[in-house]
Formats: C-alpha cells, sequence, structure tokens
C-alpha cells in the first residue's frame, strides 16, 4: 500500500493499493495502483473484495464471471505479531442459497504466504476466467515494483498438499506457497477443497505442517481456474518495530486475549483442543453428528490422556508468540521426540474423530492428516460424513457408498480418500444437496449451505446470521454455554451489537487468536502504518462489511426461509444436554423478526 | 488493596472496549464482586447462581491459577494483577 499524504489521518483517496488483474483465459495481465474508496477498502481483506464481488452477476461457481480474489489486510506482512493472514473471497461452490445461486465467500489463513506476497509489494490479485492448462502464478519483487508470470504448473498435478509445497520449494527456495491438493484438482467432485499455505515449520522441518483457508471452496474455485499453486518470492521485509508495535506485541504475547491459546508452560490454558473438557463436562461436545450421547468416551481425547503417548509440540507460525498449533509427535522410548504425526486442533480433532464415533487418538491422527493431505476443509468433510455416517446408523438395509457407520474406521478412511480423489461426488459436494438428495435434511448440520462447525446448533441461534462460517463470522457459539441467557433482548443484542465484530480481523491481515480488543487493533494499526482511526471509524468500516455480506446473500436469493437452523434442533431436542432447550421455532421466529429489523433499515442504506 | 483486573475481549466489549480495570479489593472474590457492581454487564459472565463464579472462567493472580491458592478467597496485595480468562474460545 501506498500512501498519497503523510497526514495521520488521509482521506481513503489518499491511500493506493497494488492490484494485479489476472485473465487467466488469455494470459493477459494488468497491474495498477487503485485507490481506496472507502475505509473498508483502506482495510483489505473481504472489506474489499466483496465490493469487487458486489459488481459482478455470478449464477454458478463454476463460471468464467466469478473471479477469485486473493488479497491480505493492512496488517499483514507488518511486524504487528499475527498480521500474517490472506483472503481467498469467490462465489462459493458450497455455499449457496436454496435458490441455487452461489454465495460470496472468504476464507483466511496464516502462515507465511501472506507477508511475502505484501512485500513484493502486492495487496490484491484478481483472477479472471480460467486457464486452459494448469499453471501457477509467480508473484515477485522486481527493481520497478511487483510482477507476477504465470508458469506451466504440470509437474504438481496428483501431488498431495504438503508434497506440492515441498516440490515447490525446490524450484523456489527462498518462496512460500499457497497450494490445493488432489481435492482442488478434482473441483467437479469436491466442493469443499481448501488451500494450503506454507509455514516455515514445514519449509524447515520438511513435515506437513501448512495452515488452511478450508472454509468455502476456494480451494475448489483454484481448482476449478487451473490454478494450482502461488508462488509469492521476495526478500524478507520486516519493518522496524515501532515502540507503540512493541508494546501490542507484548500484550498479544502475554494478555488475557491470547491466553487461552497459549501453551500451559507459558501460563497459557493449552489452546483450542482444551475445550474439549468444559464442553464434554455440559455434554455440549459434538459426537456422533452432534448429538451427545452424556457417556465419557470423548474424554480420551482430552490432551492430558495423550501425554504419555505421544509428545506434544505448540508450535507457532511466523513470529507469533502464541503458539497454538499443537502437534503430535510420536514419543520415542527414550521420551524424545520422534516422527510428526498430525496437528490436533479442536475442530479438525473434533468433527474428525468424537463427531464421527472415534475415541482412539491413533485412528484420529490418521484421519486428521488424510483430510489435510488431500487438500479439504476438515470442518465441511467431517460435518458432511458424519451426516453420511449417521444416516447408515438409521438405514442399515439401505445404506449409502460403502455402508459406514460411527466409530467404523477402516471404512471412514476409505470414504475421505475416495472423497479427496473425487470418486464420491455426493459426498463432495457437501451436506446440504447430500441431504436434499436423500431427502432427510433434518440432521443435516448446515445453515445457509456450509457445514457447521463444532458447536452445537442446539446452543446457537446466530449461526443463521454468519456469513462465512458459523464460528468465524458471528462470535454467538459459546455465549449458551458461557452464560445461559435464553432471552430473546440477550440473543438480539448479541447478534446485532456484538457478534458480528467478530469480523473485524477478516479486514485488517491479524489472527482471531490474537485477541486484540478494539483499542489493540487501532493500536497496532496506528503503529504499523501511521494510521489513526477512531475507534467508532473502525467498528463503522467493519458494520458495513459485515452488512454486505448480508446484501450479497440477498443478491443471490437467499430468502427467509434460508436464515434457519437444522430442523432436528426445534423438533428433537437432545435431552443429555445440560444446556437449556431454548431454541423452538416461536423463539427462532421472533428472533428472526427482531433481528432484521435492526438490520434492513442498515443494509438499504447501504 | 489496589489491583487491575484484565479482561479478554468478551468482556471488554461489553464496557466500552476497556482491558483493564483498576480497583480496591483484599479478595479475588472481592475484587469480582466490585467489577461487577462498577459494570452490572458482566454480571451474568461473572456469576453463577449467586456467589458461585463462573465455572467456564479462570482467574489468574499474578500469572497464577487461583485455584492452586484459596481459590476466590485468595487475598490481594497492592500491585497484584488479575487476569480472568474465558475456558473457551473457538477457532
Amino acid at each position: 500500500m501506498r500512501f498519497l499524504s503523510d497526514q495521520p489521518h488521509p482521506s481513503p483517496d489518499q491511500v493506493l493499493y497494488h492490484r494485479f488483474t489476472v485473465d487467466l483465459g488469455s494470459g493477459d495481465i494488468r497491474a495498477e495502483e487503485i485507490p481506496c474508496q472507502n475505509l473498508e477498502d483502506v482495510l483489505g481483506g473481504f472489506g474489499r473484495s466483496f465490493q469487487i464481488l458486489e459488481n459482478h452477476d455470478v449464477k454458478e461457481a463454476y463460471h468464467r464471471n466469478n473471479p477469485l480474489i486473493v488479497n491480505t489486510g493492512i496488517l499483514t506482512g507488518t511486524t504487528v505479531m499475527t498480521g500474517l493472514r490472506t483472503y481467498f473471497s469467490a462465489y462459493s461452490p458450497l455455499k449457496s442459497s436454496n435458490k441455487g445461486l452461489p454465495a460470496a465467500i472468504w476464507s483466511a489463513g496464516s502462515g507465511k504466504f501472506g507477508s511475502i506476497l505484501k512485500w513484493t509489494g502486492t495487496d490484491e490479485i484478481i483472477f479472471n476466467y480460467r486457464s486452459p492448462t494448469p499453471v501457477l502464478a509467480l508473484i515477485q519483487e522486481n527493481a520497478d515494483g511487483p510482477s507476477l508470470t504465470l508458469k506451466p504448473a504440470h509437474h504438481l498435478l496428483g501431488l498431495d498438499t504438503h508434497e506440492k509445497i515441498m516440490a515447490l520449494q525446490k524450484e523456489y527456495p527462498d518462496a512460500h506457497f499457497a497450494v490445493i491438493g488432489p481435492a482442488g484438482e478434482n473441483y467437479k467432485n469436491v466442493y469443499y477443497a481448501a488451500v494450503a499455505m506454507s509455514t516455515v515449520n514445514q519449509l524447515k522441518s520438511g513435515d506437513d505442517k501448512c495452515r488452511f483457508a478450508g472454509r468455502g471452496g476456494m480451494g475448489s474455485m483454484m481448482g476449478y481456474k487451473n490454478l494450482i499453486a502461488l508462488v509469492a518470492q521476495c526478500k524478507d521485509k520486516l519493518g522496524k518495530l515501532t515502540p507503540t508495535v512493541r508494546d501490542v506485541n507484548r500484550e498479544i504475547a502475554r494478555g488475557p486475549g491470547s491466553k487461552k491459546f497459549r501453551d500451559q508452560s507459558k501460563g497459557g490454558l493449552g489452546g483450542t483442543w482444551s475445550n474439549y473438557q468444559p464442553l464434554q463436562k455440559a455434554y455440549v461436545l459434538p459426537e456422533n453428528n452432534f448429538r451427545p450421547k452424556g457417556h465419557d468416551l470423548p474424554e480420551r481425547l482430552y490432551r492430558e490422556n495423550q501425554e504419555a503417548a505421544y509428545v506434544i509440540k505448540d508450535e507457532s507460525c511466523f513470529r507469533c508468540g502464541i503458539n497454538c498449533h499443537k502437534n503430535i509427535y510420536e514419543r520415542k522410548p527414550d521420551g524424545s521426540k520422534g516422527e510428526f504425526r498430525a496437528k490436533f486442533d479442536y475442530e479438525p480433532l473434533d468433527l474428525l474423530a468424537t463427531n464421527l464415533g472415534i475415541h482412539d487418538a491413533e485412528q484420529a491422527l490418521r484421519l486428521v492428516r488424510i483430510v489435510d493431505n488431500m487438500g479439504m476443509d476438515s470442518i465441511s468433510c467431517g460435518t458432511t460424513l458424519s451426516y453420511v455416517l449417521d444416516y447408515n446408523e438409521r438405514h442399515p438395509e439401505h445404506s449409502i457408498f460403502n455402508g459406514a457407520t460411527f466409530g467404523q474406521f477402516d471404512a471412514i478412511f476409505e470414504l475421505i480418500e475416495m472423497t479427496g480423489r473425487g470418486e464420491l461426488p455426493e459426498m463432495g459436494r457437501g451436506v446440504k444437496r447430500l441431504s436434499e438428495k436423500m431427502g432427510e435434511p433434518d440432521y443435516a448440520m448446515h445453515v445457509k449451505g456450509l457445514e457447521l462447525p463444532a458447536y452445537l446448533p442446539d446452543t446457537n441461534p446466530g449461526y443463521a446470521w454468519a456469513i462465512a462460517g458459523g464460528h468465524m463470522s458471528m462470535a454467538t457459539f459459546l455465549l449458551l454455554v458461557m452464560e445461559n441467557d435464553t432471552t430473546l433482548d440477550y440473543w438480539v443484542k448479541a447478534i446485532t451489537e456484538r457478534g458480528l465484530y467478530q469480523v473485524r480481523d477478516d479486514l485488517i491481515g491479524s489472527c482471531k487468536f490474537a485477541g486484540m480488543n478494539h483499542a489493540a487493533a487501532l493500536q497496532a494499526i496506528q503503529g504499523a502504518t501511521g494510521l489513526e482511526l477512531s475507534e467508532d471509524e473502525l467498528l463503522a468500516a467493519v458494520r458495513r462489511a459485515y452488512l454486505r455480506g448480508l446484501k450479497l446473500e440477498r443478491k443471490q436469493g437467499y430468502e427467509m426461509g434460508d436464515y434457519t437452523l437444522p430442523a432436528q434442533v426445534f423438533e428433537e431436542p437432545n435431552s443429555k444436554l445440560e444446556t437449556p432447550h431454548f431454541i423452538t421455532r416461536e423463539f427462532f421466529s421472533e428472533l428472526r423478526d427482531r433481528v432484521w429489523a435492526v438490520f434492513d433499515p442498515e443494509i438499504q442504506a447501504l | 488493596m489496589t489491583v487491575r483486573i484484565a479482561l479478554p475481549p468478551l468482556f471488554s466489549e461489553r464496557i466500552g472496549g476497556r482491558g483493564a480495570v483498576d480497583l480496591t479489593a483484599p479478595t479475588v472474590r472481592a475484587a469480582l464482586v466490585k467489577l461487577g457492581e462498577s459494570y452490572p454487564d458482566l454480571n451474568s459472565l461473572l456469576w453463577r447462581s449467586g456467589d458461585v463464579v463462573n465455572p467456564f472462567l479462570v482467574v489468574f493472580v499474578n500469572d497464577q491459577d487461583i485455584q492452586s491458592h484459596d481459590g476466590l478467597d485468595t487475598p490481594l496485595h497492592d500491585g497484584d494483577e488479575i487476569v480472568v480468562v474465558t475456558s473457551l474460545e473457538g477457532g
């Protein structure tokens, strides 16, 4: 980005960002500096990309008119800790309205790719149309600015995510990468393929420790465009650490906001994996397709119960002091660290183990790893799988696919492999389409066509207003457990006044695990870029960006009936849960009216 | 005893973005009660049924979990820092 003014509060058009527009069909590449039109443009991420998508009429995701936008946030590549995010935005092949139109979505990931991309001088790339042959995009820094070149990528086809990254490292030793796996290559039959991004640890150790932009099928979009990889190559250009940013970083590394995600040996609570205990105690840990049984089997996967069998290391993305990655290694007879096995973050662990009836760590490791290697979103893959297992348990005489039911590891593993290879299109196209085809949508765990993360819909009516993933774009998913409030007033406020600001980090380029409050985020922006904003200005921009997401849903045919929860929540309350059953159809209907009464006038005023 | 209570975003978003609150209290319990009196919007996060602290909170004093001391009755000293953390966060 380039500031034309040295004023601390320039007008948006005094801030320029660098964009490549790539015509993958013809190979034409245009580079330009674009003046920002508003604060959302300045902040970046989906705040900018959704304004671009707003101007595209797209009826099918796999269509030449659907652009894939890769961009960063204002903090990406700065000295602010966790300022590492890369955003992928497009109309999703997965998330769609009941009318069948694709919804706009973004997905974010860390690693070091975003920083390198930013250091080449590139803020955004729009990939239009489709390449006739497999290509990779090489983004480099030259004497006269950034350059982008399309190169053949046939040699990468068939490799898994990690293999692609390691192969590319041999060709471009000082670069970082964003790649798709076999699932992305089989985009026609896999709508939830992810984008894998390289980490410093991965390139150094040779272990498959990618980070993923998983939600909404952005890897499938890369596959559709025949764009197999992005390579960003540039020397490290980390700026000078200012005293302000140093303070912010100290707060991120040691403050209360990230304490949950830090290692226990560093005074933290041990990361998202440690959600297992409190959720299991209240029997709201998703099990067997989001239907907790009220027994203690899930406790086998508590971290404390795996410490003896494995070496568990808390590792990090580039320069991050939080160390949220919980990487599992074999434990050698002498107690030292052996071979890397997989990572155990809460979402993949629950959705690819406990929620599939798997309670064995060794099996869980293999399931988590195969999904990563295939390059699929573990949330969408896991939640679609749990529906299949549930269906088969309900219909032993008319089972689907290989007949797998809960706890059948070998059969589940086979389903994942076949899905990643594109051999099970019904499974690969997500739970909404599959459940509608089977005629049993009531226990399909999705909202608006996107599979639910590992928090029960029975506890969160706010899912209906999440715009890009149930827990990443509406912060209401743990409130019932935390506060136990079931009043309408509470939930209206939670959604319209607080929950939506969860998406702030999806503009500015920082990670939610940094736990920055808004004051700290403003301090980070000022310290890293000199830009001074008020909290009101920041929050107004975030709110506009969020509301634009709802507006885009309407543009794609979303109607009142799309904003709902799986019918099982209303019709079959689970008596095992220790949380109250309060989401009745009447409650939800009234909530919907009151939430829209707040949002509707604001959407119309955009 | 004048102490500082550092709060996670779930709390600070309800009290105008304030990330920390300074107050005077002899014990952790008294400090949390006072916090709730000053900011009633936090009471539903802090307490369950009367004076039982929310089981999904973990409270530290000077980086030590109060459960390894006297729980809510842990005495405070001038300059102590209390950190309130939610044991549930997503991602």
